[in-house]
């Protein structure tokens, strides 16, 4: 509520048509729209890659909710991404069971391999590495996470086998997954 | 938070419309209470206070903190009291060595990562942490407090008025659901998650630059010192309070003074305040500053000639000469050349005896008051209809309203304690229709969006009820039976004959209404269909050619409708000024004796002839325009302006100027030296709001305590002011106290004949009527009966106005008001509110800045055919093409130096809404611009060469 006229406020931009489609698609789920952010971040995301500022205040804007009660949501929620991700996430687990089977070291064999640390983006923009606090795997830790699929028992030979996957198409033993 | 502690329930009661009750078992003893009751109410109720953090009764309960948990027999677990509703037979326990083992835990870890500066912090002794603490016997941290934490969060003070100490946040979430549930803004959030978790203004903003609003709910929410008042940072904890009335807006809010000796620490609003239920506003709880802001003046000043310095001088001068003056006047050139002018930003008493001293001791009824030109058409208008002066309903009354009608109101910015009520009635589930040209916040905010908004052009208001109520006949959805048992037959059938013609349909008026005719039905038909529908309307109503025919055109919608005499409908008129409705009460027009009375009835003038012993006159005196035009011909020659900034309020200032440099003795009393005072001869100081003893009525007629936190700082009660020039003029009147003020009041006043302090301190604010019928007041007026005895539809043809667009003057101006600044300004400029708004701007839709080549913050010259004026650009996507915009806070901006001369028929109230103009760019200030700074100029050289003190 500063001076009106000083004001640099961002603007929302204008969702996409797909965006729209599947935003009201949702609203069909809920009682409310209100009850449809999460899922039109998600939306948004997959068509934008991130959730920008301008594309949050354009949902927000279409569901009638503040700003800031987006962001909330948007916070609070590890896979919703408000800075820019490379084209692959990777998600490293670093709670209790998986920190105790030696994923620190596993962070610092990707740091070494990649160049990037975490919340980092590596410079041909193809993977950021971000930690997470539970997979819900503990069984299998340590675990991480790229795109859809989860790789468990990991070792620096899987995240290698696994990266080279996404980077060139080179398959996976099955045994990995 | 509060330091002077009202109880703190936890959660809010249960919904009043519950009747059901259980009984339930806390730590051995029954309590009973409503259905939907909380653990922790209950236990409250019955004096037991659950330990607790997130919780309190102003918010829904969160079940957060984890301290509030209770065991049940019978139950698993220790389920938190804050969420479990009370049920039939529950045996509930408070307190074991088990609960406060838990709340020990919880507590050790609350505190291994907040600051342990008690000591040094500003909430000392005024911190719910710190209580727990002690509650739960906390004597160690096992976990130290070596960990990681959040000791070095940045301070965000941004914000002038308070201050986010984020190192001392316990992330308990109330400032967040005070700024969602109390104030309805949603500026707040928590962002992250777990050890991450934080408060956030914005989308990663400060305070200053997110959506805030500064009501201030989020600091009166923070258990801690993380959310505080930067006032109790500098000065400390207050040590006494004064519950007392705001002074700004209608809405009337109650608040407790917080004070350190005759200091003002805080103002913190009363849970107690029947009008605001513990909510406020910036304005309210922050910009009380202006009352010991250095430009106030404290002593009597006088001067022959307007070009002369002032001389300060002792009261007793001042009363002698103001007298004198006043006396030679009449002498001169008789009675009724002398008058005055009522304030409604004072007491009633203050009013009171104002209006007494002028037809008392003056011996006219030249008295009219400030809300001659705001909401005079509302006091005709719902007298003509339904027999009083005022709004039919309280402002609860919208918690069971199912659709509102806001016409020409924009209550987030004007009336915003109130805005905040009728966003939380809309997010429950009721439906809001707005018609105003320009899109406000109601018609679209953060979980609010209005069903229709009618975005009619200024001036159209009378077509727009016509095609309603000509769209509810036509359709058959009139409630025919409330008509025949409540309304006068005789003006319904004609009534019924007028607005049938298809003049008034929408699709004949539909270009002046935003284009839509269909919608224009389909909002009709909503209303009528609502099975409660209210209206709340505002000055884009009234201050209009037809002001009094739109007032009266609401009122026939809302007979049509069967809409008055129950909970949630009414007509509300949101009235601009804190004591607006009680000045007008108070018998300041020159046709109405206290009451609504007109002069000319023997019996009412018999029993004021008598009570003052002065022969009363059965002429009505002049209106505030017609003092202005006998001024310039010469015939009025002294007034006494009590409390109001007419060079700056009244439209067309040209013209206000000329007559008040014709006048032989203007009298200004005020804090200020206002734009009036340069025209002044004699200037009284007033008192503030913080100094008074009296009484505010608000727009809901709610007569609400106003009590002095500090003593009067110009030696006087104001009313003693002009008690004794009366008494100097040789009219005896004899008070000596405000108190029996009213009881005079009382005694000659039938609507307020069983209001007393006495029963005002006793039992709180009333709402009149308060006589023998009503004795506790009347919270919804017409129930059984229009006060009138039927209902009495008048006939309102759209005539329009004479104020036309054209091809010199092709845009319509129309004027409102913003948050943080407050009418003419004179006191929320003299606070830290100007940061958020310095100065007025125009608001202009894109095509019409495109076609004038204007962009944002360039400088427009704004021109009618009575002046010009200029001020800053906003291209604004709120405007519609051809109309712009503007704000009247700033004397500078001038923006009624454009304004015109018409007004409302029936009772002078200027059009101030609609004015044609054209708007470009330039390069320098207006002509008068450049003139009302030179005068500036010159002023302060007196002022600096004679050593006088100028504003």
């Amino acid at each position: 509520m500063n001076n009106i006229i000083a004001s640099t406020v961002v603007k929302a931009r204008e969702l996409t048509a797909e965006e729209i489609k599947e935003i009201e698609h949702e609203k069909t789920h809920y009682p409310y729209t209100q009850a449809v952010g999460l899922e039109a971040l998600k939306i948004v995301q997959k068509y934008q890659g991130w959730v920008s500022d301008e594309s949050l205040l354009a949902v927000a804007k279409y569901l009638e909710i503040a700003p800031d009660e987006l962001e909330g949501v948007a916070t609070f929620f590890n896979m919703i991404f408000r800075r820019p991700v490379g084209k692959h996430v990777i998600l490293l687990c670093d709670s209790v069971a998986c920190w105790m089977l030696g994923c620190d070291s596993l962070q610092g064999h990707i740091t070494k391999n990649l160049g990037i640390e975490y919340g980092e983006t590596t410079k041909d923009d193809m993977f950021t590495l971000l930690p997470v606090p539970c997979l819900g795997a503990c069984d299998k830790s340590p675990v991480m996470m790229i795109g859809r699929e989860t790789y468990t028992h990991l070792t620096a030979e899987k995240i290698d086998q696994a990266i080279a996957h996404y980077r060139d198409g080179t398959p996976v033993d099955q045994d990995l997954e | 938070m509060s330091l002077f502690k009202e109880i703190d329930y936890g959660t809010p009661a249960a919904a009043a419309t519950e009747t059901e009750t259980v009984t339930l078992n806390i730590d051995g003893q029954n309590v009973t209470v409503p259905k939907g009751t909380s653990i922790m109410r209950a236990a409250q109720m019955v004096g037991t206070t659950i330990p607790k953090l997130c919780a309190t009764d102003s918010l829904e309960a969160f079940g957060s903190c984890r301290l509030c948990l209770v065991e049940i027999d019978g139950r698993r677990g220790t389920p938190a009291s804050c969420t479990t509703p009370a049920e039939e037979g529950l045996v509930v326990h408070t307190e074991n060595d088990k609960l406060n083992k838990l709340r020990k835990g919880v507590m050790e870890l609350y505190i291994s990562d907040h600051p342990l500066d008690c000591l040094t912090c500003s909430a000392n002794g005024d911190c719910e942490l710190q209580d727990m603490a002690g509650a739960v016997g906390l004597r160690d941290v096992r976990y130290g407090y070596a960990g990681a934490n959040h000791l070095d969060a940045p301070t965000d003070t941004s914000n002038p008025y308070f201050q986010f100490e984020a190192s001392k946040c316990i992330v308990c979430s109330r400032c967040v659901r005070a700024c969602e549930e109390v104030q309805g803004t949603f500026a707040l959030t928590i962002s992250g998650n777990g050890f991450e978790s934080k408060v956030s203004a914005g989308v990663e903003e400060d305070f200053m630059s997110s959506e805030c609003v500064s009501c201030g709910a989020c600091v009166q929410a923070c258990p801690t010192a993380t959310l505080m008042e930067k006032s109790v940072a500098e000065i400390g904890t207050p040590e006494h309070s004064v519950e007392t009335t705001c002074a700004y807006c209608g809405v009337g809010c109650t608040f407790n003074a917080e004070m350190k000796g005759d200091q003002v620490v805080r103002m913190v609003p009363s849970k107690s305040g029947k009008a605001n239920d513990g909510h406020s506003c910036i304005k309210g709880r922050f910009a009380f500053g202006y009352s010991t802001h250095k430009d106030r003046i404290m002593k009597p000043m006088l001067r022959e000639n307007t070009s002369d310095p002032w001389r300060e001088v002792e009261w007793e001068e001042a009363i002698s000469y103001t007298a004198k003056r006043f006396m030679e006047i009449q002498e001169q050139y008789g009675r009724k050349s002398i008058g005055g002018i009522t304030s409604s930003r004072t007491t009633n008493e203050e009013v009171y005896v104002v209006q007494k001293m002028i037809r008392a001791a003056f011996r006219n009824n030249n008295t009219d008051t400030c809300a001659r030109v705001c909401h005079s058409p509302t006091g005709y208008g719902l007298n003509q209809t339904f027999g009083t002066s005022a709004g039919t309903q309280d402002f609860a009354s919208v918690d069971e309203t199912d659709l509102m009608l806001l016409i020409g109101a924009n209550p987030t910015d004007a009336h915003p304690v109130f805005a905040s009520r009728m966003k939380k009635r809309l997010r429950a589930g009721a439906e809001i229709i707005v018609c105003d040209p320009r899109r406000i916040d109601m018609v679209e905010t953060p979980h609010v969006k209005a069903s229709i908004h009618l975005p009619l052009l200024p001036g159209s208001n009378v077509a727009l009820i016509n095609a309603f109520a000509h769209t509810i006949v036509e359709e058959d959805l009139a409630d025919w039976d409330y008509i025949k048992e409540r309304c006068d037959k005789e003006s319904f059938d004609s009534w019924l004959a007028f607005i049938k013609d298809p003049k008034n349909a929408p699709e004949a008026v539909a270009h002046l209404l935003g284009g839509d005719a269909e919608q224009v039905r389909e909002a009709a038909r909503r209303f009528a269909k609502a099975p409660r529908g209210s209206i709340y309307y505002g000055l884009g109503v009234t201050e209009h050619s037809q002001g009094s025919t739109m007032v009266m055109g609401m009122a026939n919608l809302a007979m049509l409708t069967g809409n008055i005499g129950m909970n949630g409908a009414g007509v509300n008129p949101l009235r601009g000024q804190n004591n607006v409705q009680g000045s007008c009460d108070m018998g300041s027009f020159p046709h109405e004796f206290p009451g609504y009375r007109h002069v000319s009835r023997d019996d009412v003038r018999k029993q004021f002839s008598d009570a003052w012993g002065v022969e009363q006159d059965a002429e009505p005196g002049y209106r505030i325009p017609n003092m202005f035009d006998a001024a310039i011909k010469g015939d009025y020659k002294g007034m006494f302006v009590q409390g109001e900034d007419i060079a700056q309020s009244d439209p067309d200032t040209h013209h206000v100027e000329a007559a008040l440099e014709n006048m032989d003795c203007l009298v200004v009393q005020d804090l200020f030296l206002n734009e009036t005072a340069k025209f002044a001869h004699i200037f009284l100081p007033g008192t503030s709001f913080l100094e008074k003893d009296g009484t505010f009525t608000n727009a809901e007629r709610r007569l609400g305590r106003v009590r002095p936190a500090m003593a009067s700082k110009i030696g006087k009660h104001e009313w003693e002011v002009a008690m004794e020039i009366s008494q100097a003029m040789g009219y005896p009147m004899h008070y000596n106290t405000s108190s029996e003020i009213m009881d005079e009041i009382a005694a000659l006043t039938p609507t307020f004949a069983g209001v007393s302090f006495e029963r005002l301190d006793n039992e709180g604010s009333m709402q009149w009527p308060v006589n023998d019928e009503a004795p506790n007041g009347t919270p919804i007026m017409h129930i059984d009966k229009f006060v009138r005895g039927k209902g009495n539809f008048k006939i309102t043809e759209f005539v329009p106005t004479e104020e036309k667009v054209t091809k010199k003057f092709p845009l319509i101006l129309t004027t409102g008001r913003i948050l943080s600044q407050y009418n003419v300004g004179a006191q929320t400029r003299r606070t830290e509110n100007n940061q958020w708004f310095p100065e007025d701007i125009l608001e202009i839709h894109e095509e019409d800045a495109a076609d004038r080549n204007i962009k944002d913050g360039d400088l427009i010259k704004i021109a009618s055919r009575k002046g010009e004026t200029t001020m800053h650009a906003l291209v604004s996507d709120r405007m519609q093409p051809g109309v712009v915009y503007t704000t009247f806070h700033n004397p500078l901006s001038g923006a009624n130096v454009v304004t015109t001369e018409f007004s409302d028929w029936a009772t002078s109230c200027p059009e101030y809404k609609v004015t044609a103009v054209q708007v470009g760019i330039t390069d320098s200030m207006s002509k008068w611009q450049e003139q009302y700074l030179a005068y500036n100029e010159e002023r302060r050289k007196v002022a600096e060469e004679t050593g006088e003190t100028v504003d």
